[in-house]
């Protein structure tokens, strides 16, 4: 590959990952509120 | 004048002034031009919120430290689209649309007393309009740089960004930011994206990435293609730093603050998270890639690490996509100066015209205030701009200035309200601040002479152990609870 694809998947992983870990805690947080 | 710059202008003057003629009947009231109305859906408020952070701190100062820390400036937009976003948008922003308040400063006052409010309110706006000097100036590097020199510097370039960033807010304020943003950041992410494409098309006829890879090898510095390398610079001046200026400084910002209000819920904020975190980590990724090929480049490295994104978008990219990748970046600065400029102008006139010298202000007269501050913040933008060269120390001293600010209010918000507490918080961090901006010991390493380290340390110290101490109110949200349930049995 001409561009470095390897290290946006890295990022991507590594953001979302966060993201969906803070999604859970906010979840479990808030038992029954409206996303 | 260069065909990039030509489109650049083009485009934002064709979306200002679109912007302006469609959105502006819809401001009927000073409350609605600097609160966007309180009745935006959630790509809205997610658009108005993202690109705020996102300035030069995300393209021309990661694609500048690359130079030195290689691809690792990543962790930059990692850090900030990770971990700052989703603690904002899940739970910082809401809380301050709880408060009930228009600004950071009145929120403080609400929370700690009138006073406190005041000393915010005189302290941030000059905070604010530090950090948009070194904004325009990033913008006005982009403008130079990407039309080749084709424009002077100043006054040129420097009159032309502040021009934009004016037309920008001043037709519908807080609404247009939120429409310009959106468009924006489909701008700032494709564009950004595309150049990184057709330069990877050009890499392929000479090697491709492995040839930019094998040349830092011979150069004795392979970690610079990889995002891996946590050396102590890395760590010290920029993981770290990301850590506490993004969660410490922004979320105390009223730039990041003001588009929670115009939500026309909660679920407005929340809904955005996920977009957001990804756009705000992405946008850092092609200016980095871009720099770290043109670095590897002998005659683009020989003009310096600031030339290397627009050095090799000229030698690599047509004209017309040059003009792309200058409306990507301008996006990103653009959008981040009009937020200050705004947030600056909103904190002047509803803290200190209104609530301080008029409380009984007619809401056309703010509205009209409003807009003459803002081009009177212009001006304090465009003078040191055309005289100062861009000094790195004050900026950090600028920015530091909202870490005790923000230290203060998490406290009160989730512990304790105590205002001698608050006081002495503030108050310390900003010494501690002064101190390590104007006399900063030269025994430390340069990554560890930061001065956000002391001013967190400060507000870590006396916010914690003098809350232990004394005695104070619940946390300001429990109050809030309480309030409403009180509120609830009554009715």
């Amino acid at each position: 590959m001409a561009w470095p694809w390897k290290i946006l998947l890295f990022q991507f992983c590594v953001t979302m990952g966060a993201a969906v870990v803070f999604y859970i805690i906010w979840r479990l947080a808030h038992p029954g509120r409206k996303w | 004048m260069s065909t990039a710059l030509i489109i650049a202008i083009a485009y934002f003057l064709i979306l200002s002034v679109g912007t302006s003629l469609v959105l502006k009947k819809r401001v009927k009231s000073g409350k609605d031009f600097v609160t966007g109305g309180g009745t935006l859906a959630w790509p809205l408020v997610m658009a108005g919120f993202v690109l705020a952070p996102l300035g030069s701190g995300h393209t021309l100062s990661l694609w500048e430290g690359s130079s030195t820390m290689g691809a690792s400036v990543l962790w930059w937009g990692i850090m900030s689209g990770g971990l700052f976003v989703p603690l904002f948008i899940l739970w910082f922003g809401p809380w301050f649309r709880r408060l009930n308040v228009q600004t950071f400063p009145e929120g403080m006052g609400k929370m700690f007393g009138e006073k406190i409010g005041w000393l915010i309110s005189a302290v941030f706006p000059a905070q604010l309009i530090g950090i948009c000097i070194a904004e325009v100036s990033a913008t006005a590097t982009a403008f130079y740089a990407l039309s080749g020199g084709s424009l002077p510097f100043a006054p040129h370039c420097i009159l032309l960004a502040v021009v934009l960033t004016i037309l920008y807010i001043v037709a519908a304020g807080l609404m247009q930011v939120a429409w310009m943003n959106l468009f924006n950041a489909v701008m700032l992410i494709g564009g950004s994206f595309m150049a990184v494409f057709a330069t990877g098309s050009w890499l392929s006829d000479r090697g491709g990435w492995q040839s930019i890879a094998d040349f830092y090898a011979k150069a004795g510095e392979p970690w610079k293609t990889s995002i891996m390398n946590f050396s102590p610079e890395v760590i010290f001046s920029l993981i770290f730093p990301c850590l506490i200026l993004t969660v410490f400084m922004q979320s105390a910002s009223q730039v990041q603050n003001q588009p929670m209000l115009m939500a026309r819920s909660e679920s407005d904020i929340r809904r955005g998270v996920f977009w957001a975190a990804l756009t705000n980590s992405f946008a850092a990724y092609p200016w980095v890639i871009l720099a770290l090929v043109g670095m590897a480049i002998p005659t683009i490295a020989a003009e310096g690490a600031k030339l290397s994104v627009p050095g090799i978008a000229l030698m690599a990219l047509p004209p017309w996509m040059v003009g792309i990748l200058m409306i990507s970046l301008l996006a990103a600065t653009l959008s981040t100066t009009a937020g200050l400029i705004l947030g600056s102008s909103h904190i002047i006139v509803h803290d200190i015209f209104k609530r301080a010298v008029n409380p009984n202000m007619s809401d056309a007269t703010f509205l009209k205030l409003t807009r003459i501050v803002i081009l009177v913040c212009a001006v304090l933008v465009v003078i040191p701009a055309l005289k100062l060269p861009f000094i790195f120390s004050i900026f950090m001293w600028t920015f530091s200035f909202a870490i005790p600010v923000f230290g203060a209010y998490l406290i009160g918000m989730v512990w304790k309200v105590n205002k001698v507490a608050a006081w002495a918080t503030i108050l310390a961090g900003y010494a501690a601040n002064f101190l390590w901006t104007f006399a900063s010991p030269d025994w430390l390493p340069a990554h560890l002479s930061l001065n956000v380290y002391p001013t967190t340390f400060a507000t870590l110290l006396f916010g914690i152990v003098l809350n232990l101490i004394l005695p104070g109110e619940p946390g300001y949200l429990r109050q809030l609870k309480a309030a409403a349930k009180k509120e609830a049995v009554v009715a």
